[in-house]
């Protein structure tokens, strides 16, 4: 968590700036989304729609579509510079050990270090880090903006939103568990390549290869059987969250319908609603799968973080 | 003749290690070879042992000439360590049937007995990777202890003593003359005073074998 924190803070200006853009994009998104509705209801009233609301409309659009641009270039740059000050952290790391420390690395382990974990936090970095605080972003304001506008039914429609964030807690956590499982068997394995190599010359004179090959085929299975454990947990705990996550859209339509026909809400409102619903229960659907993502991210931090040596710590 | 040497030559591609060696050495003798650091002494050695194949000249250990017949008569000890990351059970047999008591002779004669006695899970108890479970003194001796169960009529010991302090100095040196004993040893070093004890003592220097 430390490093993750000297990460931003190091390159604060950027991030910063990641997400003042996400902010704006949203705040975009939803003004379109007004938009949207004061159309479809001008409509639902057969009136004709007037031409300053359908130019407000395009130029709406415009605006999502330069943000959304902005966006996917800030946060592209911030995460490469972001993977970049880690892989140099670690290079510089090397460069302050003495000979003995060195002498007694092992070659494979600190490979597989590169590889693994600091390949897998620079992927979740570029891929997840900004797309996760923009579905943040977004879930907080859409869900604020649904509240003014229909309070009953934001909250009637989301409410079994809080069975899916308990179970959330609980499946990410299970994942973790049986992630750190299957890359600490991944860094045995890897280890054990190097040691292969190093201890070659006794192997030959004491004809041990049978013995070796033993070792490896037994580190070999326990990574397999903690990637299925990992593939299998995580697939059955996903799929009950998938299921979860529809319940909140068929609340959403039931009583939002029942509320377009009794007269309290105006069919645009729905519209909206079933229209940024995705803002809301999308993010909660994909919530296990990311905190686990999340979880993973931190358990590599975690594992990398004394090997890592940024200015200033 | 337990090691027949006969104009041996060997080098590392463009750069020549060893010059025409003779050299031979009867059943049981023990001989030392000392030299500089980078002189080729370990290389020689590692011929010796059946690790690295003969470019020129002859080798014979126990009558055997290719590598594969060589490495089975000849046993070493390293000044590096090098253990599996296995049980020290495993370390002493590396993966062959030998029975309790060939174990057990071995473990004493190598001054491991009491303190795998006093380890929770005994002779199983798994030495780490690079043996960083144990420590240098106790590496060595279970590296002696494999030495010793295998019964190789020669041993070889690469500056085996070299990097002994203290209290370790003694059990290993006491291991390494379990391990000695009736065979025909070679030792390289780079101390002329690990060598004492050796009825014969050589120099190699520039690549050739001197009378030291």
């Amino acid at each position: 968590m430390d490093l993750f924190k000297k990460l931003l803070c190091k390159r604060i200006g950027l991030v910063v700036l990641t997400v003042c853009i996400s902010i704006i994009s949203i705040a975009v998104s939803l003004w379109w989304n007004a938009q949207l509705s004061m159309i479809i209801n001008t409509i639902n009233a057969y009136s004709v729609v007037p031409v300053s609301s359908i130019i407000t409309a395009g130029v709406t659009i415009l605006i999502s579509m330069g943000a959304s641009y902005l966006l996917g270039i800030c946060s592209g740059w911030t995460c490469e510079t972001l993977a970049h000050d880690l892989r140099m952290g670690y290079a510089r790391h090397f460069t302050t050990l003495s000979i003995t420390e060195i002498e007694n690395m092992n070659a494979g382990e600190q490979l597989s270090r590169l590889q693994n974990e600091i390949g897998d936090i620079s992927v979740f970095i570029r891929t997840n880090l900004f797309a996760m605080t923009d579905d943040m972003v977004r879930f907080i304001a859409t869900l604020s903006w649904m509240l003014r506008l229909n309070p009953k039914l934001t909250l009637l429609s989301n409410a079994p939103s809080i069975i899916i964030i308990w179970y959330t807690i609980y499946s990410s956590k299970l994942i973790g568990n049986a992630v750190q499982k299957r890359q600490q068997a991944n860094a045995d394995m890897n280890g054990f390549a190097d040691t292969l190599i190093s201890i070659f010359p006794i192997l030959r004179l004491f004809d041990a290869t049978q013995l070796i090959l033993k070792q490896y085929n037994e580190a070999l299975e326990r990574w397999e059987s903690a990637s299925i454990s990992e593939e299998s947990r995580r697939a059955k705990l996903m799929s009950l969250s998938a299921l979860m996550s529809c319940i909140p859209l068929l609340l959403l339509i039931l009583i939002g319908g029942t509320q377009v026909i009794e007269g309290s809400t105006a069919i645009g409102t729905l519209y909206v609603f079933i229209n940024l619903s995705g803002n809301v229960s999308g993010v909660m659907m994909n919530m296990p799968g990311r905190i686990a993502l999340f979880r993973r991210f931190f358990a590599d931090l975690k594992r990398i973080e004394p090997y890592v040596s940024l200015p200033g710590r | 003749m337990s090691i027949h040497i006969e104009n041996l030559s060997f080098s590392y591609g463009e750069k020549q290690i060893l010059h025409d060696i003779n050299l031979d050495i009867e059943s049981g003798e023990n001989i030392g070879i000392v030299g500089v650091s980078g002189c080729g002494k370990s290389t020689l050695l590692k011929l010796l042992a059946g690790l690295y194949s003969v470019q020129s000249g002859i080798i014979e250990v126990c009558g055997a000439r290719r590598p594969e017949d060589i490495r089975k008569n000849v046993a070493m000890v390293m000044q590096s360590t090098m253990l599996f990351p296995a049980s020290i059970k495993d370390n002493i047999t590396c993966g062959h049937p030998l029975s309790d008591e060939a174990i057990r002779q071995a473990c004493d004669a190598a001054q491991l007995t009491e303190w795998i006695a006093s380890l929770p899970d005994g002779i199983d108890t798994f030495v780490g990777e690079r043996g960083g479970k144990v420590s240098g003194g106790q590496a060595q001796r279970i590296a002696i202890a494999r030495a010793i169960a295998k019964n190789a009529p020669v041993v070889l010991l690469d500056e085996a003593t070299s990097a002994l302090d203290g209290e370790t100095s003694k059990a290993v040196l006491s291991a390494l003359e379990s391990l000695t004993r009736g065979k025909t040893v070679v030792r390289v070093s780079h101390r002329p005073e690990d060598l004492s004890g050796c009825s014969r003592i050589y120099r190699l220097e520039g690549g050739r074998l001197y009378n030291a």
